[in-house]
């Protein structure tokens, strides 16, 4: 895909992430808003024509939260058909809050926050075990870096030296009750994950597609080592009245809402960016 | 019972290429050893990371391994039981959990590594199998078992031998009981080594003419629903024993089942406390949950 044709997905996704955020009365509005780059990056964008993940390779979203996010995304990429995406929030839908492997597309699914970095290096380390190339790509959030099963999780995967292993940070700077470093202040992410024996990248913008494979690119270049990317992004990207607020970060969205998101979206082959 | 589960886990290792195996610390003791030696590239030391090392076994389903967790009960289904509930039965995953002395067995490690809950926080959890095998041949016969059916299981072993029990049966089924005395004025139902205990209590008690019928319970959940009730009606009265919290277990279980029926059941177990530091030995003769204190407790029911 050329750029153009990612950041008109990526405006595609938005528009279905927010009318199934309202339908299924969910909420995390401004958290799932800034994690729609990275997880379009993943899947639909290509390097050297070669897609970024590959049938054979995987991506865990650790943030499970923003899972309406990725469900968007599996609907639109043929895992199942789009009409499942209106029945999150009632009973007996296929999808759910959090995203498991009950889920067409998802092979393995992380259910709650700090769990996702452990189970993408189980799965890291089961495919050094059979000695393949494929690659696991987790997507986690910097609250959810508060969680110490991350940490447990980053010192085996520097242990066992996986460079099959590539997590994104979506690093929004909020969690549900606020800013992340007034409630408990993570401080330096990247030497954080340094000093844990990873290799260390930013993006100084997560929500451009562009910026994110540059660094994805430079990330499958690192060899025995795992990598981060610590993607700086903006809570609520792409829904203006919402973009940085706090109060849209773990927010449900409104039909009033929805009505002015959408009187004020345009999404087609025409405009470059929405 | 370790011994056996070591042998048992090597012929299974050499026959099921997909298999790996992942334990935390106390590896010695977990049943680890011999698959260990014969296939270190198919073993993971985790060191003390218990919940990382459970939702990594879940990681490791998703490339079509069948992982066994090994470790302390108290870790396995305490420590980490949160990644066991949604990483793992939530999503009905393909990971065996071998947890090994439970109850009082650690003895002076004391409270944090004992474990008086853990069948009850493993049967509480949907798509979880409990079993709690008498020997070592049942837990060898456990673990092959473990290959034909599919799901999450929670597997209480002990380093203790445990009385022989399975005389030579060498099979285990999910959902059957095994009786293993006979007799009409009280039933015993009970699991794990304590079944072996309750053997021998009712061989004492033969002898004062009072005929104890001992069923064995290795299968928690699924439960043998059907045969409690028939075992229960055909008595005067029963008991359950089980070196477990008297709250949940198998107790629990077995009160849940003959509630409605009007049968009575006195559960016999750990009385709602903490274990200390000191000897196994001296907590199960402390709460009468060695062979003379399970003989003094089923003479009182009779």
């Amino acid at each position: 895909m050329t750029l153009d044709e990612l950041y008109n997905k990526a405006a595609l996704i938005r528009a279905y992430t927010l009318r199934m955020l309202q339908r299924s009365g969910f909420s995390y509005m401004g958290s799932m808003m800034s994690v729609v780059d990275i997880l379009v990056a993943l899947y639909y964008g290509d390097l050297g024509g070669e897609p970024v993940v590959s049938a054979q390779d995987y991506v865990i979203l650790g943030k499970s939260h923003t899972a309406l996010v990725q469900y968007a995304i599996l609907a639109d990429l043929g895992f199942f058909h789009e009409s499942e995406l209106e029945y999150p929030g009632k009973p007996g839908s296929m999808l759910q809050s959090r995203p498991s492997v009950k889920v067409p597309g998802i092979r393995a699914g992380a259910i709650m926050p700090g769990q996702g970095l452990s189970i993408a290096t189980g799965l890291a380390m089961a495919i050094q075990m059979e000695r393949k190339q494929n690659r696991v790509f987790a997507v986690l959030g910097d609250g959810e870096l508060q969680c110490g099963q991350v940490w447990e999780a980053a010192l085996s995967a520097a242990h066992y030296k996986l460079h099959n292993l590539v997590v994104l940070v979506d690093h929004n700077k909020l969690q549900h009750d606020g800013l992340v470093r007034g409630i408990v202040d993570m401080n330096s992410i990247h030497s954080k994950f340094d000093s844990f024996g990873w290799k260390v990248f930013q993006v100084s913008d997560g929500n451009d597609i562009d910026e994110l494979l540059d660094g994805i690119a430079k990330a499958l270049t690192v060899m025995r080592q795992p990598v981060c990317l610590i993607c700086h992004t903006v809570s609520g990207k792409g829904v203006p009245f919402a973009e940085g607020k706090p109060t849209y970060h773990a927010a449900p969205v409104s039909t009033s809402e929805i009505e002015e998101i959408f009187s004020n979206f345009t999404h087609n082959d025409d405009d470059s960016r929405s | 019972m370790i011994r056996a589960v070591e042998e048992e886990l090597l012929a299974l290792g050499k026959k099921h290429q997909n298999m790996v195996m992942l334990h935390g610390d106390l590896s010695g003791k977990c049943g680890v050893r011999l698959f260990a030696d014969a296939f270190p590239e198919r073993t993971f030391h985790f060191g003390l990371s218990t919940s990382h090392m459970v939702a990594a076994a879940a990681g490791f389903t998703a490339r079509g391994k069948l992982p066994f967790v090994c470790g302390l009960s108290s870790l396995i289904a305490g420590g980490a039981w949160e990644q066991v509930r949604t990483a793992v039965c939530y999503q009905n995953l393909n990971v065996k959990f071998l947890g090994v002395d439970g109850g009082f067995a650690r003895g002076v490690d004391g409270v944090g590594l004992q474990s008086g809950e853990d069948i009850a926080l493993m049967r509480v959890i949907p798509n979880m199998k409990v079993v709690a095998p008498a020997d070592g041949i049942e837990a060898a016969a456990v673990c092959r078992a473990l290959f034909n059916e599919y799901g999450p299981t929670y597997v209480r072993l002990f380093s203790e031998e445990g009385g022989a029990v399975s005389s030579g049966h060498g099979e285990f089924v999910f959902g059957r009981s095994t009786e293993v005395r006979e007799g009409d004025d009280v039933c015993v139902f009970s699991c794990g080594i304590m079944t072996g205990r309750c053997c021998e209590a009712a061989d004492e008690l033969l002898k004062e003419n009072v005929r104890v019928r001992v069923v064995h319970l290795a299968s928690i959940k699924p439960l043998d629903v059907q045969g409690i009730l028939r075992h229960a009606a055909a008595v005067k009265t029963c008991a359950v024993v089980e070196e477990h919290s008297v709250y949940g277990g198998l107790g629990g279980a077995v009160a849940e089942v003959l509630s409605g029926s009007g049968l009575m059941v006195r559960r016999i177990g750990i009385p709602d406390v903490f274990g200390e530091s000191v000897a196994a030995d001296v907590l199960y003769k402390k709460y009468r949950l060695d062979v003379p204190g399970i003989v003094a407790q089923v003479r009182e029911l009779v």
